[in-house]
């Protein structure tokens, strides 16, 4: 193909958002010289590119021609896989210097040659570190080893072993040794101004005034040679921790034994190292292997084996560690060449205290947050609670319902409780499980109660404006929650991100979509009556038809052992022995139930096309559905989904599994409204996710919709289909039956590919699905 | 002869108490108040009712309950034999009977029209009907109802309705200290101190791990386990795998991780 073929058959590929001609024959150009067929098999690749990048498409041109060089046609499709990857985890920057050597960044690894990749160690490490501590740490691949408290850095791949094996256990190594560090405090090492060891080194060093607590960086900064001062509390602390991990973790190190005596004698020694450098060398070979290190002379020797002795000290604490710098610092200090910093222990690297700094504010700031804002929801509850019983006692009075000073009182009795109750919680060394209000008693949700153990453990208690915050914010939230009567009601929780499948590159994109729980507020009206009101025939029989089904008992008769004596089998059996036969063991009557342990999920489309009959019908269907549930016992779900593009998909709460069927559900499904387009993936994927908590023989997603998933941006048609197509076959996959209810004119051949041809049904007349949604659950479930 | 012989405890069970939960079961005793234990599996309820049992110095009779239980096979039902119908009281009416201990194991797996037969038992009425007998049994004092369940299993089937809890005095049962489970494990096990202090830091590191879907962690039973095989002559890892991590999960990765917590740690 020329130039202006292969244009025309690159824009045939990205019907939306094409570029500008000159723009894209600047990067044709490199694959014009090839021939047809591999121009073809590149440009096949187009369409799954160009939806994540464009810059990241152009670059794929440019440097396809030399990936084919080296790759087989069949690898092209897992090298497209794997730099997309690598640009949806670490940026385009990335994916471009990936693109680049096809040959070391591709070929190498599925050869097996490139050593371990942290990915490949990740799932085995998580919840290794995990089980470790017991603050939630995560695990990041980084340019340095270090941790800041709540992350630790880890190289991306680790090729120091020839093994997997051994790669792993370096891995291990470097984790285990930053957690030991996290363990043993170092960080928290920060002395104030009046500690006297550090009023001896501002005497003896004269460093200039000091701010009244010391970091760690700070310290070091005390001595005239900082770096020298960092090099040996660093390797003190290094010291420190080695020893416990030798004693807590036997294991670990024994194993790692060769590997650690592997990276000592692979520390280059420059023979012109200055004195000073040359013992921390050696301080480091004791710290790795427990071997001397470098080669001494007799001159030497005697410094070394008087450093040695010091650091051999055991140390109990980083504030030990400080006073033994202190002194090998002053043993040091007299030599005069420059020092040259020893390269760190590679499994410890250096310590970064501005950044271990900024990590535990940061963990402090999430923990604050996160408790204001579940405190405020908690606090809430407590007040609506409380409120109603406020409006209900005014409006009988006559009085108009609102928020009266009541409520005010109600907060402050529910501050000091509280107060009161983290005080003694502090002195019993146990969280409070419950909040009491004049009246109505609030348990503390779960994450509450994890995060308040987490500050206390933290901060030593929790301080006053945590709880004055939540209190604040709850008081603003009160007066609007009220008043608010859409059902685009507040966020309940932090989003979250969900993998969208795309059919062309037959892979996920990573975390492509977010989605956001929100709350469907009541409102009060007349819906609820008038359709009660309105299928109130219906509704007896259908209560009658699902009482049918509760659970079905049945004696059955002629059982070798069961609860009473079957009368007939007895005389049965008497007879046969007078008549000389022999005689029945088969005596018993056993009452045999099939219990029904069945849980289900609606999953209500609220785009705005379901705007008139249909949204009214899928409401009438959901009032009758619950009233039907109700008598059945089964437990059941309704959530409502719409959104616009992939960064927010909203998720609305209407009823969870737990919520017992109340007036105050009904006024949320009276509530449930149009709001915008229908992306499917997210609310499928989030949906599977609630069913696979909750414990049952039967798990069931119903969806109700209509017609074809589309969002505003480029997810319609194929890929929107095969995008909901694979959600539910992710739902097939983790045990759950999806069961698909399409409310349209007419029935499209795309309905049974997209949904399973045994997996839907298809209502084309609106005004029956209040009667055929029950009908068809009953259908399903026997 | 002493009834129901074969149900005493005649030596002392190992229990080293972990508050003042003895103190409490004997008050209600003498107060024939029923218990209700609760806590996770393998913290040592059944171990702590035999002691009870052997302190009080009455019969224990122990029903595991299942979802298939039924009303007579807690009170007792008749059987035909040689052409004759025989009465043979349950396990429950038999503890009755002769002032038994008698203990429910995981009463939330039996069926909730089941549970209701001990209601008349655990309050002050303290009798049993047989309504197939037309009798009514009245529980002598030495009688004592205990049952347990586990509420780590979060279902909602699964809890224990309002009636029957509010009948009994609870006690909740929790993994014993880190001292405390160190030493119930060098005991039961035959391990020295040093490894029983391992595998109960083992224990703690998979309880850690509930977030990452291991909802219970190693029980102090598990650990044991594990010391015994080691006692036997098993290599401590080999041992540990088979006796908890393999106990604990199928799940790969998580059985990967655990694994490599007991590489760390022997």
């Amino acid at each position: 193909m020329n130039i202006a073929e292969l244009k025309d058959s690159f824009f045939a590929q990205v019907p939306s958002h094409p570029p500008n001609d000159w723009e894209i024959e600047e990067h044709l150009e490199h694959i014009v010289e090839l021939p047809a067929v591999s121009q073809e098999l590149i440009l096949s690749h187009v369409p799954a590119i160009w939806a994540v990048s464009h810059s990241l498409c152009y670059s794929y041109l440019s440097s396809a021609r030399s990936a084919l060089n080296c790759l087989s046609t069949d690898h092209i499709t897992p090298w497209v896989g794997d730099f997309l990857d690598t640009y949806e985890k670490d940026g385009l920057r990335a994916a471009q210097h990936s693109m680049a050597d096809v040959e070391s960044n591709f070929l190498c690894r599925i050869r097996g040659e490139a050593g371990l990749d942290f990915n490949a160690a990740a799932s085995r490490l998580t919840p290794y570190a995990r089980s470790i501590i017991e603050r939630k740490i995560t695990l990041a691949t980084g340019p340095r080893i270090y941790t800041d408290t709540e992350c630790i850095y880890l190289p991306g791949k680790l090729t120091l072993c020839s093994s997997d094996a051994e790669n792993f256990l370096l891995y291990k190594l470097i984790v285990t040794f930053q957690l030991g560090i996290l363990l043993q405090g170092t960080y928290e090492f920060d002395p104030e101004a009046d500690n006297p060891l550090i009023v001896e080194l501002v005497n003896t060093y004269g460093a200039g005034p000091v701010p009244e607590r010391i970091g760690l960086d700070l310290f070091f900064s005390l001595f005239p040679n900082s770096r020298l001062a960092e090099d040996i509390f660093t390797l003190q602390e290094a010291q420190r921790v080695s020893r416990f991990l030798a004693a807590s973790f036997p294991g670990l190190w024994r194993d790692t034994a060769k590997i650690r005596s592997d990276l000592a004698a692979s520390r280059v020694l420059q023979s012109q190292l200055p004195a000073h450098s040359k013992m921390m060398e050696g301080l480091v070979h004791r710290v790795i292997t427990g071997g001397k290190g470098p080669p001494w002379n007799s001159m030497e020797l005697p410094l070394h084996e008087q450093v040695l002795a010091e650091f051999n000290k055991p140390a109990g604490s980083a504030a030990d560690s400080a006073a033994q710098t202190a002194v090998i610092y002053a043993m040091l200090k007299h030599v005069e060449e420059t020092y040259i910093k020893v390269a760190p222990v590679y499994y410890i690297g250096r310590l970064r205290p501005a950044e271990a700094r900024k990590g535990m504010r940061r963990r402090r700031a999430t923990a604050k947050e996160e408790f204001i804002k579940i405190l405020a929801s908690v606090i809430l509850k407590v007040d609506r609670k409380t409120a109603d019983v406020v409006e209900n006692e005014n409006s009988s009075q006559g009085a108009s319902p609102v928020l009266s000073g009541e409520e005010g009182t109600a907060m402050l009795l529910f501050s000091s409780k509280k107060q009161d109750n983290i005080h003694t919680a502090r002195e019993n060394m146990e969280t409070p499980r419950f909040l009491t209000l004049e009246g109505p008693m609030a348990e503390l949700p779960e994450p509450l109660r994890n995060l308040a153990e987490e500050i206390v453990a933290d901060l030593g208690h929790i301080p006053n404006d945590y709880i004055s915050a939540a209190q604040g914010m709850a008081g603003r939230a009160a007066p609007s929650l009220q008043a608010a009567s859409s059902p685009a009601g507040e966020s309940l929780a932090a989003p979250i991100t969900y993998d969208e499948w795309d059919f062309r590159r037959n892979g996920f994109r990573k975390d492509w979509c977010r989605l956001l729980e929100k709350q469907v507020q009541p409102i009060k009206g007349t819906f609820v009556d008038s359709t009660l009101d309105k299928y109130k025939g219906l509704l007896r029989q259908l209560k009658k038809q699902f009482e049918m089904l509760r659970s079905s008992e049945r004696f059955i008769k002629r059982q070798r052992d069961g609860d009473e004596i079957d009368l007939d089998a007895l005389i049965e059996s008497i007879s046969d022995t007078r008549a000389g036969k022999s005689p029945s063991e088969r005596l018993f009557i056993r009452l045999q139930r099939d219990e029904r342990d069945i849980a289900v999920l609606f999953l209500v489309d609220m785009s705005s096309s379901t705007e008139g009959w249909i949204n009214q019908a899928i409401k009438e269907a959901l009032i009758l559905m619950g009233e039907a549930l109700q008598v059945l016992g089964d437990r059941f779900a309704i959530y409502g989904f719409s959104g616009m593009r992939r960064l927010r998909s909203d998720f609305y709460r209407v009823k969870d599994f737990a919520e017992p069927y109340s007036e105050e559900i009904k006024g949320r499904i009276a509530a449930i409204g149009p709001q915008e387009y229908t992306r499917m993936g997210p609310p499928l994927r989030h949906a599977i996710e609630m069913l696979k908590n909750v414990e049952a023989k039967v798990r069931l997603l119903v969806t109700l919709s209509d017609g074809k998933p589309e969002d505003y941006d480029d997810y319609k048609g194929e890929y929107a289909i095969e995008d909901t197509r694979h959600a539910l076959i992710e739902a097939k996959a983790s045990g759950i039956h999806p069961f698909c209810i399409t409310i349209d004119k007419q029935a499209h051949d795309y309905i049974g590919h997209m949904y399973g041809e045994v997996n839907y049904i298809f209502v084309d007349e609106v005004r029956k699905l209040p009667l055929r949604l029950p009908e068809i659950y009953r259908v399903l479930t026997t | 002869m002493q009834p129901l012989k074969e149900y005493m405890i005649t030596k002392e069970p190992f229990y080293l108490a972990q508050g003042d939960e003895l103190a409490i079961a004997e008050a209600a005793y003498v107060h024939t108040i029923p218990l209700l234990l609760k806590g996770p599996t393998g913290c040592g309820k059944t171990r702590f009712m035999q002691h009870l049992a052997w302190k009080l110095q009455r019969p224990l009779v122990t029903v595991s309950c299942h979802d298939d239980l039924s009303t007579s096979d807690l009170v007792g039902r008749y059987l035909i034999k040689g052409g004759e119908a025989l009465w043979v009281d349950g396990p429950l009416t038999m503890a009755v009977r002769h002032g038994a201990i008698c203990y429910l194991d995981e009463i939330v797996e039996a069926r909730k029209d089941t549970t209701v037969v001990i209601h008349p038992l655990a309050d002050d009425r303290r009798e049993l009907p047989i309504e197939k007998l037309g009798e009514l049994l009245h529980a002598p004092p030495e009688f004592m109802l205990a049952i347990s369940y586990n509420p780590g299993y979060q279902s909602v089937l699964k809890d224990l309705k309002q009636s029957t809890r509010q009948r009994f005095i609870s006690l909740e049962f929790n993994y014993p200290k880190q001292e405390l489970e160190a030493d119930i494990v060098r005991h039961e096990s035959g391990v020295d101190h040093a490894t029983a202090e391992v595998l109960v830091r083992l224990a703690a590191m998979t309880r850690n791990l509930k977030d990452a879907g291991l909802p219970e962690g190693a029980s102090t039973r598990l650990l044991i386990h594990a010391g015994k095989l080691m006692q036997s002559g098993m290599e401590s890892r080999r041992a540990c795998r088979a006796a908890i991590s393999e106990t604990l999960t199928d799940d790969h990765e998580l059985l990967a991780s655990i694994n490599e917590m007991i590489n760390s740690l022997f």
